[in-house]
């Protein structure tokens, strides 16, 4: 493989990472903003930890569309998780474009590690008492 | 459902909710604007609307972000004693809100390398297997582990930071002078797996080469880094730059770069853990993680126009002090004993 070739691989997968989190990085800050002036202007208290989590589709979307802080803050927190995570996803389609099949391994077996973690974690629940 | 009232019972059983201190009674309504906070504080009856808790968290993220980025770390050493420690959160609930603004300021940073083409994705990808699996690992001893032996570990790391810190590199430059990094010896791995690069430096004005070496010494220094960042909450940048500069023979800025690059995920594989074990506080994630970032950027924007060797000293001072604290803290929590000048 000639050194400019490379070169221009590199730039290609550099410019798909580059927009991937400038895109995550901005939608979190949104959320955030919104959630955070909501909150701020409603002077609301805060749930216990538990009832923080949603848990329907039904009740995240009531919540969002009474304009709750809530599901801006959750929406803004799961965006900023999800964004370094769908970054390693589409690095697998980057590399194989590039035809760099070795990276596309690499790049599945560190998508793997966090497919266990969702394991790990539902596995394992805090106790903070 | 949402505006549930912060109730005594709520408050009494504990852990789960926040821990602020709280409405006494339901009879005082919490007070909004900026001068409420004051104003209750003044009267001395302890009535801390949430909002104004958020924006003292929000101030205080702004400034770790910032103070972090100065000193070349992320916020996490400095959000997770300030979080469990003024706040009085369970230090579980401040390591995953910590995690998750890791993400922030990593994605932050890591942004303005990779559009700089400094940073070297396939090192970064390889590398990521090490430090994800180590953060797996971290996140899920964290989970398991008792506060107090989690403050006491925070305790010693933030010692350690502080002495590391202390310390200057110069010989960065005498390296890239005599080509040092160019030359390295590459092994068959590193060669099978092309990691190698050339980028850009400004401050030199010239191209600089290198080739990487020993992968797997590497990858288990970074896997260490990545067990640190899933059990306590913190970026472990100065870990992986350390194994990637002085082990692996990658540039400073390479490896800065990369490391930036590499915490985004390491990190977000130890917040996806905590975020399905129940221990992501959306109320408390969500300020910090604003504030550092906002603060992270603008501490890179100032950061070269500042004398370093004040910053450094008033570094060290902060983090001796929060070491002895979160001792004194997991002391107290596990052993009851009290440490003299705790907060």
């Amino acid at each position: 493989m000639d050194e400019i070739q490379l070169k221009s691989e590199t730039k290609f997968i550099n410019r798909v990472v580059a927009i991937i989190l400038a895109t995550g990085m901005y939608t979190t800050i949104a959320f955030y903003a919104i959630g955070l002036a909501i909150l701020y202007i409603k002077g609301d208290s805060v749930p216990s930890l538990s009832e923080q989590y949603f848990h329907s589709f039904g009740s995240f979307f009531s919540s969002l569309f009474t304009l709750h802080a809530r599901a801006f803050l959750y929406l803004g927190t799961v965006t900023l998780i999800l964004t370094p995570v769908s970054r390693v996803l589409i690095s697998v389609f980057a590399f194989w474009k590039e035809k760099d099949y070795k990276y596309v391994g690499v790049t599945i077996v560190v998508f793997l590690v966090i497919l266990v973690s969702v394991l790990i974690g539902s596995v394992f629940k805090l106790n903070l008492g | 459902m949402f505006s549930t009232p912060v109730s005594e019972d709520v408050l009494q059983d504990g852990m789960d909710g926040f821990r602020f201190r709280t409405l006494q009674s339901s009879s005082v309504k919490p007070r909004r604007g900026a001068l409420g906070y004051i104003v209750n504080s003044v009267i001395g009856e302890y009535i801390v609307c949430m909002a104004h808790e958020f924006i003292l968290m929000f101030l205080i993220a702004i400034f770790a972000g910032f103070f972090g980025a100065l000193v070349g770390i992320g916020g996490g050493v400095i959000i997770v004693p300030a979080l469990s420690l003024l706040f009085n959160l369970p230090i579980h609930l401040a390591i995953a809100a910590s995690i998750v603004s890791v993400i922030a300021t990593s994605i932050a940073g890591a942004l303005s390398y990779v559009d700089q083409q400094i940073t070297n994705v396939r090192l970064g990808m390889f590398l990521e297997v090490a430090t994800t699996t180590g953060a797996l690992l971290g996140a899920l001893l964290g989970v398991l582990m008792h506060g107090y032996v989690l403050s006491l570990i925070f305790g010693a790391l933030i010692f350690y930071m502080a002495i590391v810190s202390f310390r200057t590199r110069n010989k960065e430059e005498r390296m890239i002078e005599s080509g040092g990094y160019e030359k390295a010896k590459q092994d068959n791995l590193s060669r099978a797996l092309m990691l190698e690069g050339t980028y850009h430096d400004h401050a030199l004005g010239r191209e600089v080469s290198y080739r990487a070496t020993k992968p797997i010494q590497g990858s288990f220094v970074a896997m260490l880094a990545g067990v640190g960042s899933g059990l306590l909450g913190i970026g472990g940048g100065v870990i992986k730059v350390a194994a990637m500069n002085t082990m692996m023979s990658i540039p400073m800025k390479a490896a800065v770069a990369t490391s930036k690059f590499m915490i985004g995920v390491t990190a977000a594989t130890s917040a996806v853990v905590y975020f399905i074990a129940g221990g992501i506080n959306v109320y408390i994630v969500a300020p910090v993680a604003l504030g550092t970032m906002l603060g992270a950027t603008g501490g890179s924007a100032v950061m070269n126009r500042l004398h370093s060797k004040v910053i450094k000293t008033v570094f060290f001072l902060l983090m001796i002090y929060l070491g002895y604290q979160m001792i004194g803290k997991g002391l107290m929590m596990g052993f009851a004993f009290k440490l003299p000048g705790l907060m």
